[in-house]
């Protein structure tokens, strides 16, 4: 059994590396792509693609429901390589997207896409053990 | 879309540490006694048994317990959680990409027109 499974979706896209990047990385451009149907608006989104920068987008439908993913980004490559973290409002899963950038020809990119919905987070097993180091102090005390 | 799943997360946080997948792994070959799973492992009796109880609440593994033996299992809840997590994002994420593909053939198309 794969447990340590990740999604993983390569596309080719008839634009250069610079082209597709700033599709990726511009709030104005994402808007004309990243909402999922027609029926759907983008009232907000918010792009900062530095490292440590943030975004936001909220997806809104017909009857005003709303979508909202967001993260931080973690590791920006102008042109070759972005990684953000991704949560859902309505979650409290923190997940990870990757995408890399690779030149195919002057007019094709080839972008590979990772979202790994359980990555190993050694920052969070660590906050575990913290927790866990002080429940068992407090038990030794009590 | 994608509501709020505390089943979800807790299968996530189940799979996100590699000595959990190790068991899973291991259990994926046939149902085994604690002692037999914690073996190969260099960790206690009490880590083990926390880890188990991690695969438990999120519904990897199930437990019967017969005199002192606890005999642990495989089961499939859990692992369709995550699976429908992985299928919703594909289709989201293709979705995506065709919209965005359409968009830069469209540009394309333009642009060759005003030459």
């Amino acid at each position: 059994m794969n447990a340590g499974n990740s999604l993983v979706l390569k596309r080719t896209f008839p634009a250069n590396c610079e082209r597709l990047f700033a599709m990726w990385t511009t709030a104005e451009l994402m808007m004309q792509w990243f909402c999922p149907s027609e029926d759907m608006t983008v009232p907000v989104a918010e792009v900062d693609a530095r490292e440590g920068g943030s975004y936001r987008v909220v997806m809104e439908d017909k009857d005003g429901k709303t979508y909202s993913p967001s993260g931080v980004y973690e590791k920006v490559v102008p042109n070759q390589q972005l990684v953000f973290s991704w949560k859902w409002a309505d979650s409290e899963l923190i997940t990870r997207v990757t995408i890399d950038f690779k030149a195919i020809n002057d007019d094709e990119t080839e972008l590979t896409l990772t979202h790994e919905g359980f990555p190993e987070t050694e920052i969070r097993d660590r906050h575990n053990e913290g927790w866990e180091d002080c429940l068992s102090r407090l038990a030794d005390n009590v | 879309m994608l509501q709020a799943n505390p089943d979800l997360d807790r299968v996530f946080f189940a799979l996100s540490d590699s000595t959990r997948r190790a068991i899973l792994a291991r259990l994926s070959q046939g149902s085994t006694t604690i002692g037999e799973l914690a073996a190969p492992f260099d960790i206690s009796k009490p880590a083990i048994s926390k880890h188990m109880k991690i695969l438990e609440n999120a519904g990897l593994i199930e437990r019967k317990i017969s005199g002192r033996q606890h005999q642990c299992t495989l089961t499939t809840a859990g692992l369709k959680t995550a699976e429908d997590w992985l299928n919703f994002h594909r289709r989201f994420w293709e979705s995506r990409f065709d919209a965005l593909s359409s968009l830069l053939a469209d540009e394309n198309a333009r642009q060759r027109r005003n030459k």
